[in-house]
């Protein structure tokens, strides 16, 4: 490798250098940001804190989810949720009465994993059915309960 | 005489079922904080309301609960056959009496759809 072709390249190694370190600092920003401001929004709870150990997923037509454009899929979506029960992932699965969509709950923690998840169905692909997520964990309240019997 | 046959095998009218809307089985209930519920106003309630939930609990009436790890709330499956129902037993859990959680009730069935898969079995 002659000289020139070298300094070219550590110029390049720096430039990358300091790109990492400007994305490094943007995605610690943007890490701390959102947790600074839920924990304002939080009570001071250290008692209710409890880790994420299902998502419940509650799937809502779109506007343009008619019948006619669903029915034709539904034999494919019924499928496709029962192959994701089977893999664990959906632990329980329920129609909401009122005809506008399903709730499952599921054995997934991350939100991302799950809207990827759902969205390979085929209502998702037609843009026909949308969900929405929220992470849940064991009921923390519960907590006040542990205090020592009486004597 | 009638036929003895298995009242339990109803194969002949198995597809009729995929047009059946199933019974309304569970409540999900979604429970938010509101405005009037501050941490200092909820903490005085809270033994209360978990005394009352796990009584609820013990009665077969509140059948999961999960806390909302992103947000303040609760999420319940109550044993419940309308709204209504659930409405009047959660309405008296003393953060819904002191007007510091509400809930959004979500009636829910089984799966009715599945019923396309139950016509008759593959003939081998």
């Amino acid at each position: 490798m002659s000289p020139r072709a070298l300094d070219k390249l550590t110029v390049r190694v720096r430039r990358l250098t300091k790109l990492a370190r400007v994305v490094g600092l943007v995605t610690v920003l943007a890490v701390i940001s959102p947790t600074a401001s839920f924990a304002q929004s939080m009570p001071p709870s250290s008692s209710l804190d409890v880790p994420t150990t299902k998502l419940l997923a509650i799937g809502t037509f779109t506007a343009k989810g008619s019948p006619d454009q669903w029915k034709p899929l539904l034999p494919a979506e019924v499928r496709d949720t029962v192959r994701l029960y089977l893999a664990g992932k959906i632990d329980q699965w329920y129609l909401k009465q009122d005809q506008s969509g399903v709730v499952f709950m599921m054995n997934v923690t991350d939100p991302k994993e799950a809207l990827e998840l759902l969205g390979r169905f085929p209502f998702g692909q037609a843009g026909l059915m949308e969900f929405q997520i929220i992470p849940l964990g064991p009921i923390g309240p519960l907590r006040v309960l542990l205090t020592e019997p009486a004597k | 005489m009638p036929d003895n046959k298995n009242p339990r095998v109803h194969a002949e009218i198995l597809p009729a079922l995929a047009a059946v809307v199933g019974p309304t089985t569970k409540i999900l209930a979604i429970g938010s904080v509101t405005a009037k519920g501050t941490p200092e106003a909820i903490a005085p309630i809270l033994p209360h309301e978990v005394r009352a939930t796990v009584r609820n609990h013990l009665a077969g009436k509140i059948e999961q609960w999960f806390f909302q790890t992103e947000g303040y709330g609760v999420v319940f499956i109550v044993n419940a056959k309308s709204t209504a129902e659930a409405h009047e037993l959660l309405e008296k859990l003393p953060l819904g009496v002191a007007g510091m959680m509400e809930f959004e009730l979500i009636a829910l069935g089984p799966l009715a759809p599945l019923a396309m898969l139950i016509g008759e079995p593959p003939r081998s």
